[in-house]
């Protein structure tokens, strides 16, 4: 079954437990900057809107992956890279429009949200995350609607924000 | 009444255009009979990974690029190990070096490059190496272990990887030679530039530009060094010949194909002879930014141009929306990424905003047209966060309410931007691109 990570921005606290979790599950240590979750931080507005890697249905990372080593998960959709095949290239990094995929010279391989595949196929974020601003479902119906619903919400805070 | 053959579609060259359009073509037509030919024997690779091979990133079955039984998952015939070595027009035909002949209903020229060998002595020493093929890098990841110095000539792309490769190994020192006044002159300007020859030097490696070999020194057959033309004499035991490329059309010589710096290519990727196409680095097609004709071998471009190549050869009309320079890389850790025409220096045309932290070694160049990003050179760690976004704001042409200034001080990341532009009373959020 698909699962998606669904975000709600108005639940969010920006206390970016999310990002040590994440952290911390992937690199054994305690560092915002290496988080594959983002929380996006306006102050002034009081506008929290964490972002990670959409897992697109035309992946442009995977698509320009000279080894092929970006590869989606049949069961889950979610996109995870191999790192036998990753060869640290970086060109998923120029690929990607939104910025979700990343590579730090220390590890010398891309690296983006796989939701926790890599590991245990259960995201760390979620459960750290006391608000509920995310959720890992099931995609149904309900669940699109959901997040049609939030992208929608996001907008009309952008909107408001620039106003 | 006989059943027409069915169309043949030919492929000339298994790297990224070819097999980008074989998979195009097998969207849209799963019956028609497709063969790819490709000069280098061996299972698919990439050439990407040549350098990170070197480098120990990962071993050789890491650089195939496609499963061992991808011919038949595509229903293709791709026959290895054999050239193209002559193509006649009128009867639509292709020869091969083993002398069997293949008729085609289109063709597709996407044989790549070959690396530029010196026209100087002792090119042929034992321990000269090219960095180009799968061959190569092996020989060179042999040699390794039995050299105290190793050089490179040129440091564009491939050559500069291989002084970051080499320098990884065994933290053995390097020395680059480059005939420009600076290193990576086809991806970083002179700010950019300085700031790994200052990466490579403090490291101590040896950076000489504007310097041209004159001679390789050897000694019993292999190389002890190479002799620069103001008489200088660089040491080492193992040299990586990395001085450009030349689009491999030498099956094409002599015939009435246009031709300049590569084949000349219309939207459709078709060559000025009907029913024969080109993609990647053997084709010139026009620049996405500037109109005007180029030749940009890269990688994603082989994938773009490759991919309408095939849609067109198997009867799907497209259009291509243009070419456009990219590059991405890092040198001994410092990332740098340079993006459409990041080389122009016209400030009457053009809008040229640049930021440099010189101690953090963190540059960024933003070149506007018309109030439209055009071009961009990150150097610094923010290339992961900011060059995607870049690429996706020249592709879609974004205009920005926000002042250059404002976007140059960085940092760059869709929500800042996104919220700027609305505080600024400005456009929309971009959509992403199309997929080309």
């Amino acid at each position: 079954m698909a699962k998606v990570l669904v975000i709600h921005p108005e639940r969010c606290t920006a206390c970016r437990a999310c990002e040590l979790a994440c952290s911390m599950k992937h690199y054994g240590e305690f560092s915002l900057s290496r988080s594959r979750i983002q929380v996006n931080i306006f102050l002034e507005e009081a506008v929290y809107i964490p972002t990670t890697c959409t897992q697109c249905d035309q992946a442009w990372c995977a698509k320009i992956c000279p080894t092929n080593a970006i590869v989606r998960d049949e069961a889950t959709l979610a996109y995870k890279v191999l790192d036998d095949k990753c060869v640290g290239c970086k060109m998923c990094v120029l690929a990607c429009p939104f910025g979700s995929i990343v590579l730090f010279p220390e590890k010398g391989k891309a690296e983006k949200c796989d939701h926790c595949l890599s590991i245990d196929g259960d995201p760390e974020c979620v459960k750290f995350c006391t608000p509920k601003a995310l959720e890992y479902l099931e995609e149904d119906t309900e669940v699109r609607m959901r997040q049609m619903a939030t992208a929608q919400k996001l907008k009309e805070t952008l909107q408001e924000v620039a106003v | 009444m006989a059943r027409a053959a069915k169309k043949h579609l030919v492929i000339i060259g298994a790297s990224a255009a070819g097999l980008a359009a074989l998979e195009a073509i097998r969207e849209v037509d799963k019956e028609c009979a497709v063969t790819v030919v490709s000069k280098e024997k061996g299972p698919l690779y990439s050439r990407v990974g040549l350098t990170h091979f070197l480098d120990g990133t990962v071993k050789t079955p890491g650089m195939n690029m496609r499963s061992p039984n991808y011919a038949r998952q595509m229903n293709a015939t791709i026959l290895t190990g054999l050239a193209a070595v002559h193509v006649d027009f009128k009867a639509r035909t292709l020869k091969l070096s083993n002398r069997k002949t293949l008729k085609y209903d289109a063709l597709l020229v996407a044989s790549g490059s070959s690396a530029l060998i010196l026209p100087i002595p002792g090119a042929n020493l034992r321990g000269v190496y090219p960095c180009i093929t799968r061959n190569d890098a092996v020989n060179i990841d042999r040699a390794i272990p039995r050299v105290r110095q190793a050089a490179v000539i040129g440091a564009g792309l491939i050559g500069i990887q291989a002084v970051d490769a080499l320098a990884k190994r065994k933290k053995k020192k390097v020395a680059v030679i480059e005939m420009m006044p600076h290193v990576m002159p086809a991806m970083a300007d002179v700010t950019a530039a300085k700031m790994f020859e200052d990466v490579l030097r403090e490291r101590g490696h040896a950076v000489v530009t504007g310097a041209r070999a004159a001679e390789i020194l050897g000694k019993a057959g292999r190389v002890t060094g190479v002799k620069l033309e103001n008489g200088e004499v660089v040491p080492c035991q193992l040299l990586v010949m990395a001085a450009g490329v030349r689009p491999n059309l030498e099956f094409l010589e002599g015939t009435r194909i246009q031709k300049k710096q590569g084949l000349l290519v219309d939207a459709h990727q078709q060559t000025s002879i009907k029913g024969i196409y080109a993609a990647g680095d053997v084709a010139e097609t026009t620049d996405l930014l500037s109109g005007q004709r180029v030749v940009i071998a890269i990688w994603p471009e082989a994938l773009n141009q490759g991919r309408i190549a095939g849609l067109n050869m198997a009867g799907v009309p497209t259009k291509y929306e243009g070419s456009m320079a990219m590059n991405v890389t890092s040198v001994l850790g410092l990332p740098i990424a340079s993006l459409g025409l990041w080389q122009v220096t016209d400030a009457t045309e053009y809008r040229i905003h640049s930021s440099l932290h010189e101690s953090k070694r963190i540059y960024r160049k933003l070149i506007f047209k018309d109030g439209r990003l055009v071009g961009a050179v990150l150097v610094g760690s923010h290339v992961n966060s900011e060059a995607g976004i870049l690429h996706n704001f020249i592709r879609t042409r974004q205009s920005f309410a926000v002042t250059p200034d404002q976007l140059v001080a960085g940092p760059i990341s869709w929500g800042r931007v996104l919220r700027d532009n609305r505080r600024a009373g400005g456009v929309g959020p971009p959509a992403a691109a199309a997929a080309p």
